[in-house]
């Protein structure tokens, strides 16, 4: 009798046992999931930080910045004919590390939308329809996989010569490892 | 003993919960680049319309900057553009033309991004010059009114709040 008592409190002692620890497996996923998310999310907080900063850079880069008076810069502008050299420059193979180091993996084109490119009415006697002053290699080369963020910025594209300024807009791709 | 240890199980659970609730559910999502961005679109979006030339088939007007051609919408001042010398009624209206290059700027960038928005130009809050686009129900970013001297001794304020 006393043996059959002492049993039937072992086996509710092991079923608690079995039950708490089932508790704390189930606690243990679903705050493996949670860590999993958050780090997740901080992630993209970052992606969205580091896309942010490539944009600014991009803004400031004085390779195609407008300055007047050769010294003083002029924010969100983007000189036409500094433009058309910094495509050659900046995709040159000898620069890559240098703008890699600066830009990281992105795509970044300039899109003229007035005066449109099909009718510059003086702003310039031919517009390209897109420029593409970086473009990762890898990009190119179809080997970047991954998540994008675009970023549209708007930006007056100058003529120093005639002192014209037409509307266009800097897209900005950041591909990121999802 | 077993009930203890049950209690200190939905204890524990309890906890868990309170945690799960506090990180979770109660954490504002920060979205750094949507605000930045919006925010910024709004400003250069102004800012770069003010600066830009008016462009027009004939060049007639293409000396003049957006800003310049405010200051004549304010004043209420013609201006000719196009056909100046074959059409029998060439002017015209400066707040017009600044609408329609607006409108055709919005139409190739917020409204091709579908993203509603809302572009002023005014003397008097209360009967602006220029309208384009809707006012916004909820929450918007604005850029900040750019304030430009008529002339005339006022000022024409230009603003573009995009709805988020």
């Amino acid at each position: 009798m006393k043996n059959k008592k002492s049993q039937i409190q072992i086996g509710e002692t092991v079923a608690v046992i079995f039950v708490f620890f089932i508790l704390i497996i189930i606690g243990f996923v679903f705050y493996a999931r949670f860590m999993k998310s958050s780090i997740q999310s901080e992630k993209e907080e970052l992606s969205q930080l580091s896309s942010i900063g490539i944009a600014q850079r991009i803004m400031a880069m004085p390779e195609m910045q407008c300055s007047e008076d050769i010294i003083k810069e002029i924010s969100n502008c983007i000189d036409l004919f500094k433009l058309e050299s910094a495509e050659t420059v900046v995709n040159d193979e000898d620069n890559q590390v240098h703008y890699f180091d600066l830009l990281g993996f992105s795509d970044i084109a300039i899109k003229p939308v007035y005066p449109e490119a099909s009718n510059p009415n003086g702003l310039l006697n031919t517009l390209k329809s897109s420029y593409n002053p970086y473009s990762n290699p890898l990009l190119e080369a179809g080997k970047l996989k991954g998540d994008k963020i675009t970023t549209n910025v708007p930006v007056s594209l100058y003529n120093p010569v005639t002192r014209k300024h037409g509307f266009g807009i800097m897209t900005i791709e950041t591909y990121f490892k999802p | 003993m077993e009930i203890f240890g049950l209690a200190i199980v939905v204890v524990i659970l309890l906890v868990g919960v309170a945690f799960i609730i506090g990180f979770v559910i109660f954490k504002a999502p920060t979205d750094y680049r949507k605000t930045f961005v919006t925010k910024e679109l709004a400003k250069n979006m102004v800012g770069t319309f003010l600066k830009i030339n008016a462009f027009d088939a004939e060049d007639k007007c293409s000396q003049l900057s957006m800003t310049e051609i405010l200051q004549y919408c304010a004043r209420d001042v013609t201006l000719c553009c196009k056909n100046c010398n074959s059409n029998p009624d060439p002017d015209v209206n400066s707040c017009d033309f600044v609408k329609s290059t607006a409108e055709f700027i919005f139409q190739k960038t917020l409204d091709e991004w579908k993203m509603k928005y809302e572009f002023l130009a005014y003397t008097d809050e209360r009967s602006p010059e220029v309208v384009i686009g809707t006012p916004c129900r909820g929450q918007k970013m604005s850029s900040e009114p750019w304030h430009i001297p008529t002339g005339a001794g006022n000022t024409i304020a230009v603003k573009l709040d995009i709805c988020v």
